[in-house]
């Protein structure tokens, strides 16, 4: 399978002739990459399938107005990490669970869910995450699990290299602290 | 457990997992909500003339349910001021308003007097009698 460019998968996006089937290529390229993104963050498997639905149509709409001021991923990883959060508000609002017991209801998700078959230390970790703020759980995952580099999260998020830098060390003290407790 | 867990070192899988073949429905299932129509709701159709209407009608309703004020109407504070500002310069003011009533009243006194005696020397150096000119006019 040909692994596309950004620049290729945008040539073929703006040409009005191959316009849906650049979009396709892009929704090829990333659809796996953004559900496991959104995943991490929201835990349900049916929350995650429809968050990506509703990023890419964002994509969609949004697309014609990307100027390349940064790279498509970062573009694309920077919705689906503004999507995450906002979902995870609206749920906070619309159950008003004050902010440490969402974390339970998502540790309950977890456990209960058919589609998370993770052993005991993957468990142990998750939920351990789950006790982090909601933008260090995002940072942790981009860059643990994502291997994203501290310049890529940076364009994503917003945020200066040097905060993301000691955001995932505490982040992961706090972690392994948890992991090593029992 | 006796070993010491290094977030670095060891290297840990989320544990999530999605159906079969999810991939490959998910992206048929954007693809058809791509191709379909979007459908624009009735607010969001109208909603640019509906946010007028609503604005005309809140400004009319606020335009209507003030009550009119007065341009004469001085605020009690207003009042309060001018009321101390004269007791403490009344000495003043009476003796500006003596001052201004007499100046008027002079001029206003001379001024007639000289037009009287203009008006008689134009009658007498015309030889015009004046009982005369009023039974004419």
């Amino acid at each position: 399978m040909k692994v596309w460019t950004d620049k290729e998968l945008l040539e073929k996006f703006r040409q009005p002739e191959t316009r849906n089937y650049g979009f396709n290529l892009i929704v090829q390229s990333y659809t796996q990459r953004i559900y496991w993104h959104v995943r991490r963050m929201v835990i349900d498997h049916d929350d995650a399938n429809d968050l990506t639905q509703d990023i890419f149509i964002k994509i969609w709409k949004g697309l014609d107005g990307f100027n390349e001021d940064s790279k498509l991923f970062t573009w694309i990883y920077r919705i689906a990490t503004n999507e995450c959060i906002t979902f995870l508000n609206k749920k906070r609002k619309r159950f008003f669970i004050p902010i440490v017991n969402i974390e339970n209801d998502l540790a309950h998700s977890l456990e209960s869910s058919t589609h998370y078959t993770g052993d005991e230390i993957q468990l142990k970790l998750q939920k351990a995450l789950l006790t982090l703020p909601e933008k260090q759980r995002m940072v942790f995952n981009m860059k643990y699990f994502d291997e994203l580099k501290y310049e890529e999260i940076a364009e994503i998020t917003g945020t200066s290299v040097g905060a993301l830098k000691a955001s995932y060390h505490l982040a992961s003290k706090k972690i392994e602290e948890i992991l090593n407790k029992d | 457990m006796n070993q010491k867990f290094n977030i670095e070192n060891d290297k840990i899988d989320s544990g999530f997992s999605a159906p079969n073949n999810y991939f490959n429905e998910l992206e048929v299932a954007i693809q058809n909500r791509i191709s379909q129509p979007q459908k624009v709701s009735f607010f969001n159709r109208y909603k640019y003339a509906l946010s007028g209407v609503a604005t005309c009608i809140i400004g009319l309703s606020l335009w209507l349910l003030q009550p009119q004020k007065s341009s004469t109407t001085i605020a009690p504070q207003q009042t309060l001021d001018y009321a101390m500002y004269i007791n403490d310069n009344i000495e003043e003011f009476d003796e500006e308003l003596i001052y201004e009533s007499y100046a008027e009243a002079s001029n206003t006194t001379s001024a007639r007097a000289a037009e009287d005696e203009v008006y008689s020397s134009y009658l007498i150096d015309n030889d015009i009698d004046e009982n005369t000119l009023m039974d004419e006019l």
